[in-house]
């Protein structure tokens, strides 16, 4: 029963991580109707974020937590303006291909920079906590924890203020909400820098607790789009919930079926979606 | 057009094709033929990218899986099975066809950004299907040991492929042929509901004409392409790590299919002629290819989405034909 909860646990951590990329992605998606595929590698760049502030200048977790936030959201909003602004009147397929360069160019940054191997961040709480036989770290609790914060403040700020609504109401009806006067470019750097934003927390959160690599992007950026898919893309409700149940999906089938099954199981569920429930599981708007 | 002897465009293809020939007698040293050889093989995935993405409009980010599908096909028929090249080839394309066909019927049936998503998915299945096979493809070890095409005695420029330069005839060949039907399907009735299918999917539909059956027959068409591609590279390497089947395959012959120009046939070659030549003297800073193709993609299709092939052409109308009037 102890292992079942704490499989039960390692799928909270990893959901957590995915709901913060998905949400990112599913903003963008909303908002832009770019399917951002570096949302994967601005995870594994916060990551990194980190790992030099914390473990080569040495500065104290929380305060390299809020830097690597605003870094990352800096980072957004350059990639906004400079790379998928010029496309927003192109063909579609264009801007899929700029994310993949984007994709591509901070891959090749962060190998220019840090080399291709493993790198470790030190977690900042050693402390493990013990519930009835079932342990996890400070660091896995912070994650959950935080991300739990992060997408009630996320949710706060899209319901209840101003500008958070106009997001909402672009990414629900978006020649309505023009005709009303919301201003497109605002409303696309704002979705890209949360997005950035939420991409650096996922990596802030994650680094002390897993290694730090380039190619840790790739798996939490599919399994992400699979968990935005399986809510409906630019439904964000639909993205938290898809997050958990993928990571589950994902952590069952690994620990009683195989690696490979659980890949297959992943995105066969994605692709099932896709051809029977076209708009997402919640049936929302697609 | 109309004046086809005197087209600028066959007159560059002539000298293309013959500029492809003499490489190997003014090259002097086997570095330049081995350059010159990747290119050739890169220019093959770029084709198949091509026939799928540049005339069909869909992106497909599955090809370095496909690629990688027939270099381990011949790899795994020729070291375990001990099966000639030239019975191997066909059963590569074929086997690649198959596999084409499986991804295609479902992620064809998905538009815009859900049949990228999906071939990504598919792509990454395919590799750690290929990781898992350890009994068939050794793994993350990697097939070493992959022999080339056996000569064919009775053919007397074919009659051995030991010398580089013998395999670059071989590949420059088949590159030819594919050119051949690459431009043929372009050209065919065929070829032009692909195109309009790119251009309004709903509209071609609503007379008659099943869209559906025709992207999967262009998609199968592009995977045997790129997977006899694979098999190529497989005997030309003589070893495959699953990294020649990862989808980073797939996305280099996507920034070299743009640098060249998507939906061109000379920009097959044209991309990954200058993108490879520039990474070759770059060679002490290798780390830096991905950052450089990553930049390249991004300003090529904000700035210059036709490509240099398309760039090429818009400034030969300008300066030699400014008289006569364009639809853009």
């Amino acid at each position: 029963m102890a292992e079942l909860f704490q499989q039960i646990l390692n799928a909270l951590v990893l959901g957590s991580i995915y709901c913060l990329v998905a949400s990112g992605l599913s903003l963008v998606y909303g908002i832009m109707h770019v399917p951002n595929f570096a949302q994967g590698n601005l995870y594994m760049a916060g990551a990194y974020v980190v790992f030099f502030l914390g473990s080569i200048l040495r500065i104290n977790y929380w305060f390299v937590f809020m830097a690597t936030v605003i870094v990352m959201g800096a980072v957004g909003l350059i990639i906004e303006r400079l790379c998928f602004r010029p496309v927003r009147d192109a063909p579609h397929v264009n801007s899929f291909v700029i994310a993949l360069g984007v994709l591509m160019a901070i891959e090749g940054l962060i190998v220019i920079f840090f080399g291709a191997d493993y790198k470790e961040v030190r977690p900042p709480w050693k402390k493990i906590v013990d519930f009835y036989g079932v342990t996890i770290t400070g660091q896995r609790l912070l994650v959950i924890l935080g991300t739990v914060l992060v997408m009630i403040i996320l949710q706060f700020f899209i319901k209840r203020t101003k500008t958070g609504m106009s997001l909402d109401a672009m990414s629900q009806n978006r020649e309505l909400a023009l005709m009303v006067g919301v201003n497109v470019n605002r409303m696309s750097s704002l979705a890209f820098v949360i997005s950035t934003g939420l991409a650096g927390v996922a990596g802030a959160l994650m680094a002390p607790v897993s290694y730090v690599y380039p190619a840790m992007a790739m798996i939490p950026l599919l399994i992400a789009f699979a968990a935005v898919i399986f809510g409906g893309m630019g439904n964000l409700t639909g993205a938290i919930l898809g997050s958990f149940i993928m990571a589950g999906t994902q952590v069952f089938s690994t620990q009683y079926l195989s690696a490979v099954i659980s890949d297959i199981a992943i995105f066969g569920i994605m692709i099932a979606v896709l051809l029977f429930r076209p708009k997402g599981i919640l049936g929302g708007r697609g | 057009m109309s004046r086809v002897s005197l087209s600028p465009k066959i007159l560059f293809s002539i000298v293309g094709v013959f500029f492809l020939i003499i490489i190997p007698l003014i090259s002097t040293t086997g570095f330049v033929l081995h350059v010159a050889i990747l290119i050739l093989l890169w220019a093959m995935l770029c084709l198949s990218l091509n026939i799928i993405f540049g005339y069909g409009g869909q992106l497909s980010l599955a090809h370095g899986g496909l690629f990688g599908i027939g270099a381990y096909t011949y790899g795994v028929l020729a070291t375990k099975l001990s099966i000639d090249f030239w019975l191997a080839f066909p059963i590569a394309g074929v086997a690649t066809g198959i596999i084409g066909l499986l991804i295609g019927i479902p992620s064809l049936r998905l538009k815009g950004p859900y049949f990228v998503i999906v071939t990504l998915g598919f792509n990454i299945i395919l590799v750690a299907i290929i990781e898992n096979l350890s009994s068939l493809t050794e793994g993350v070890n990697g097939l070493t040991g992959i022999p080339g095409p056996r000569g064919i005695p009775w053919l007397f420029f074919a009659s051995d492929f030991s010398s580089k330069m013998s395999q670059y005839y071989l590949i420059l060949f088949f590159l030819l042929v594919f050119w051949l039907i690459m431009y043929f399907i372009k050209n065919s009735q065929f070829g032009r509901c692909l195109v309009a299918i790119k251009k309004d999917e709903d509209l071609c539909q609503s007379v008659g004409i099943n869209t559906m059956w025709i992207k999967v027959q262009t998609f199968v068409v592009s995977s045997i392409l790129a997977g006899l591609g694979g098999v190529l590279y497989a005997s030309y390497v003589g070893i495959l790590t699953p990294h020649d089947a990862s989808f980073h395959v797939g996305f280099d012959a996507l920034v070299y299919l743009s640098v060249g120009g998507i939906g061109t046939v000379v920009g097959t070659i044209i991309g990954p002629a200058i993108m490879i030549l520039i990474s070759e003297f770059l060679q002490a800073l290798v780390e830096i290819r991905l950052f450089i193709n990553g930049l390249a993609l991004i300003i090529l299709i904000i700035f210059m989405p036709q490509g240099i092939a398309g760039g090429f052409t818009y400034l030969w109308k300008k300066l030699f034909q400014s008289g006569e009037k364009y639809v853009a």
